[in-house]
């Protein structure tokens, strides 16, 4: 059995260009493989995307065209040209806020789930969502194959000092049940290839060992609690127990023939100037966990609902949020979104460099691209922008811009159901509260 | 058309939402009370340490502290403080206890003598049972039972073949921190009925988080023991001690800086062009500000409410003295004297005028938001969506009051802003970083509002330090205060239930001249601390 060492340095400045060889993905992630496994086709990965604050619909929706679309010069997608023939961009999908909770909370806890939110202890009222995000939806249908049933990575998702709330959150694992992203990459780094803590003396098995001794009491104490606990705290000690489980199952697994190697050194991580280094090694961290299939189903938050980033190398000074809020700051918003595509841009780069028996991963995956909110100085959640990249598989024909009619009956909560039907959770009718409407939308993806 | 108007909006048919009344508790908090002469009090959901919680319990169970601890999962909130009631841990949340407890294991072994009560050398199963038995308890908060002390001593004798007597030792407190009994506070329902008793450990616990934020002492485990924390005697002996003691400043200052969102000053940006004084050295220093302040009102003051929101002086230091403009400012910090027509207790501070600010501005709006919801405990829901809420670009030829006309003018956000402007106008004499001024641009500063809603106190007032003095005598002020010491206590928002509790705190709290120390020994001898209902 062949199994390939697969080297990668990270660097660790924007203007450091990372050595990026050409990997090998999926075949080479160490298994057991039989000759009907080599013969099997790649699994197909799945990526949701998120930057916040709306767009400017002048400035960011294609022409279309004959051959599909063009992207408009000035454009905030203009960044994608040399990725044009993976897209398929989505313009004129419903999406709408409903119920208890503020317009940020509402929106971003929507995005994913199409569910309104519970009520809580939230600006407006608002909690949590009510249901489950289209990636754990996903992550739970499918059978698990992968150390991780799935990955969320943030840069910058919490401000500091803030409350852990709606605005921070777009993952959830069902109703009152939000998923954290990981914003530290070195933390992320030790979660993906873990040999404990810096400067430890003690050896990777050693440090296994200790872990699983550790969940063995964990598991023992569970068991061993007293049958009086009410209903709702039973609830929080099963999400205990299942999450040590899940973890134990990565301590037993031990693959360890994808090796990614991490540059020394550390940079400050809630420094706003270091937004664009963070972005590109949460996005070299993402890849490499995909090519390595450490998971299938993934997400990257690029901030949060209610950013405060200021984009200060594009010549700006002023909080992401406090701009879209305001109509006359359309410049500016643009070249932030651009600024945003051109990461969107590296990141389908990085997944074209990784092959994949004919393809590559991108071939057989699919990010989706979205914002919370259709335009910011309104706070309008709807309708969707969305940008679909990749071929997942050869389920989606890409290099098209499709509108949706002003009565279209589909809806944004239909394109998530079509999310799971394209990863194979093919079960799923309805997605979310906020619309009656079942079904994937139809003619999107083939299979 | 005023330069001023910056209001569009299409349908208001939120209207109907109107502006005044409660939300329904959010996290389960209980039903309604029950006639008869049963205790009334609501549930008690399980809860997760609070960041500060644990590094606090951290600190005083193995005396150490470690920058990892600012890794740490984020906390949720609950009935406005922090409060992790409601969701699920995820995994990565879990990894980041394992990371910690990691850490901190291998620094407190470090340290074997002030850790171990005994000495290996002679004989190290002996030893490590005392330590098993010593420490044990004080990670779970109660005694272990016996099968978690065959574990625990089984895990020790293992990990000293692997290792040595140190590393055995650093295994088993990994190992504690990482249990779900120091992770959560677990308060097992003691009897039968609807209603029963919190039992003695952890009552011990829920004393010590209250009123300490952090694991209980020596003598609240003895009492416990002892069973002596059950009667309403014993527990008010119990927390008339803690309020005592110095350490019911911690809990204190944590209360007021989340209370009036000072926790948030860390997030904050503001525009250094227009504030050159602003920076990280300022930012600490107003967060310092306010926690000397509060402890010194409590330890050297009267403990008064009315001291806390009226006081005109301060313990100011670093760049404060400038902000503050005190003449001839010694080094350090120090007790600074205002002008008191000018300044009145925390809410003129400079922390609490940041917080509640734009990043370029003051804020008409989150001030007035401040007072109606955290002062008077009432809520107001969100501006509707389709309101377009831009502001407008600062025109330094319009006056603030004219800026926020539109509030007014239109009916429909009116019913709403008529409760929270004129509630942020009187602090308009500061800045967006508090700093005092008497002009906005060329604008002179209008400081007038007025109090509205309440039964008593209503009437207009000149500026924030007339506001400050006329909120620190309001009843519902004084109310709303008890009520939120009682979540902060609870952890969540009150109970229909928990109505009767209240009422009896804030009896107790009047009684006293509404001191602060008073009120929280009060709610501690109430059912709604004392009882939990059970859950179904």
């Amino acid at each position: 059995m062949n199994r390939r060492r697969l080297l990668r340095a990270l660097g660790i400045s924007a203007a450091a260009a990372p050595l990026v060889p050409a990997l090998e993905g999926w075949a080479a992630a160490p298994r057991q493989e039989t000759n009907k496994e080599a013969k099997k086709k790649a699994p197909r990965r799945l990526v949701l995307l998120f930057s916040s604050g709306g767009m400017v619909p002048e400035l960011f929706w294609p022409v279309a065209a004959d051959t599909g679309f063009t992207l408009t010069p000035g454009s905030s997608l203009e960044p994608l040209e040399p990725h044009k023939a993976e897209l398929v961009i989505l313009n004129g999908l419903p999406r709408k806020m409903q119920g208890v909770g503020g317009a940020h909370e509402r929106a971003m806890g929507a995005l994913w789930t199409g569910c309104r939110l519970n009520p809580g202890d939230q600006f407006g009222g608002g909690g949590w969502p009510s249901g489950p995000s289209v990636d754990q939806i996903i992550a739970r249908g499918l059978k698990r194959e992968t150390d991780f049933a799935s990955l969320e990575l943030g840069v910058q998702p919490f401000g500091p000092g803030a409350r852990g709330g709606t605005m921070q959150h777009m993952c959830y694992a069902g109703s009152n049940q939000p998923i954290p992203p990981e914003g530290n990459p070195y933390k992320l780094f030790d979660r993906l290839y873990g040999g404990g803590q810096p400067g430890s003396s003690l050896s990777f098995d050693q440090v296994r060992a200790e872990r699983r001794s550790v969940i063995d009491v964990v598991k023992a104490e569970i068991a061993a609690l007293d049958t009086k606990v009410g209903r709702g705290d039973r609830l929080k000690i099963e999400a205990h127990l299942e999450a040590t489980r899940s973890i134990e199952r990565r301590l037993a697994s031990g693959a360890k023939g994808c090796e990614v190697r991490m540059a020394a050194g550390r940079i400050d991580l809630d420094a706003n100037e270091n937004f664009p280094a963070l972005i590109k090694l949460q996005t070299d961290l993402l890849v490499a966990a995909l090519a390595c299939d450490r998971t299938r189903v993934a997400s990257l938050q690029w901030s949060r609902s209610f950013s405060m980033v200021r984009h200060t190398w594009l010549g700006n000074n002023e909080g992401h949020h406090t701009l879209s809020h305001d109509s006359g700051q359309k410049p500016i918003l643009t070249a932030i979104n651009r600024w945003y595509t051109e990461h969107l841009a590296y990141l389908l780069a990085s997944m074209k460099q990784v092959r994949e028996g004919e393809g590559t991963l991108l071939d057989n995956s699919l990010v989706v691209y979205c914002n919370e909110l259709h335009t910011g100085w309104d706070h309008k959640p709807g309708p969707t922008p969305a940008v679909l990249c990749g071929r997942m598989g050869g389920a989606l024909a890409t290099g098209r811009y499709i509108q949706y009619p002003k009565d279209t009956p589909h809806t944004h909560n239909n394109l998530l159901v079509s999310l799971c039907h394209a990863m194979g959770v093919t079960g799923v009718e309805r997605v979310g509260n906020l619309y009656e409407a079942r079904g994937p939308l139809p003619d999107l993806f083939s299979s | 058309m005023k330069g001023g108007r910056f209001f569009t909006f299409g349908l208001v048919a939120w209207m109907g939402a109107g502006c005044a009344g409660g939300p329904a508790p959010v996290v389960p908090a209980g039903g309604a009370p029950v006639a008869g002469n049963e205790p009334q009090a609501g549930l008690a959901p399980l809860r997760r340490l609070s960041h500060e919680q644990y590094a606090n319990t951290i600190r005083d169970l193995l005396g150490v502290s470690d920058p990892t601890l600012a890794d740490l999962p984020v906390d949720e909130g609950a009935g406005g403080f922090y409060s992790n009631v409601i969701a699920p841990i995820s995994e990565l949340a879990i990894e980041k206890y394992r990371s910690a407890a990691e850490v901190l294991a291998a620094r407190a072994a470090a340290n074997l003598p002030a850790l171990v009560p005994c000495d290996p050398e002679a004989d190290p199963v002996a030893c490590g049972e005392h330590f098993i038995a010593a420490f044990g308890p004080r990670a779970y908060r109660r005694p272990l039972t016996a099968a978690e002390t065959t574990r625990y001593r089984a895990l020790f004798a293992v990990a000293r073949t692997q290792t040595d007597f140190r590393g055995a030792v650093r295994a088993v407190v990994q190992t504690m921190l990482q249990s779900i009994h120091f992770l959560y506070r677990f308060e097992p329902p003691a009897g039968s009925g609807r209603v029963v008793p919190i039992p003695p450990y952890a009552m011990a616990s829920r004393l010590s988080y209250f009123l300490w934020n952090t694991m209980p002492d020596q003598h609240l485990f003895e009492a416990a023991a002892a069973n002596r924390l059950s009667t309403l005697e014993e527990v008010g002996a119990q927390a008339a001690r803690m309020v005592a003691d110095r350490r019911f400043s911690d809990a204190a200052v944590s209360f007021h800086l989340q209370w009036l969102e000072v926790s948030e000053l860390a997030g904050k940006e503001k525009r250094k062009s227009l504030h050159p004084l602003w920076g990280e050295e300022t930012r600490a220093a107003m967060r310092e500000e306010t926690v000397r302040f509060v402890e010194d009102v409590l330890k050297a003051g009267d403990g008064r409410l009315e001291t806390l929101l009226t006081a005109p002086y301060s313990i100011a230091g670093g760049p404060l003295l400038k902000l503050y403009g005190v003449a001839n400012p010694k080094p350090g910090w120090q007790r600074v004297e205002h002008d008191p027509t000018k300044r009145a207790g925390l809410l003129t501070q400079a922390s609490v005028m940041t917080v509640h600010a734009h990043w370029d501005k003051s804020s008409l709006v989150h001030r007035g938001k401040l007072i109606r919801e955290k002062l008077l405990c009432e809520v107001l829901p969100p501006p509707p969506p389709e309101v377009n809420n831009t502001l407008p670009p600062a025109d330094s030829k319009v006056s603030t009051r004219e800026r926020f006309e539109d509030h007014r003018a239109d009916v429909s956000c009116a019913q709403c802003h008529r409760l929270i402007d004129p509630l942020g106008a009187p602090f308009e004499m500061f800045d967006a970083i508090g700093n005092l001024r008497t002009k906005d641009g060329p604008n002179p500063i209008d400081s007038e509002g007025e109090l509205t809603g309440t039964r008593a106190s209503d009437g207009p007032v000149k500026n924030a330090v007339e506001l400050a003095r006329r909120l620190a005598t309001a009843d519902e002020v004084r109310q709303c205060v008890a009520r939120q010491w009682l979540r902060f206590a609870l952890g969540r928002e009150e109970a229909p239930a928990e109505a009767t509790s209240l009422a009896a705190a804030l009896k107790a709290f009047r009684a006293s001249d509404y001191r602060i120390p008073a009120l929280v020994v009060a709610i501690a001898k109430t059912d709604a601390f004392r009882y939990q209902q059970v859950s179904p």
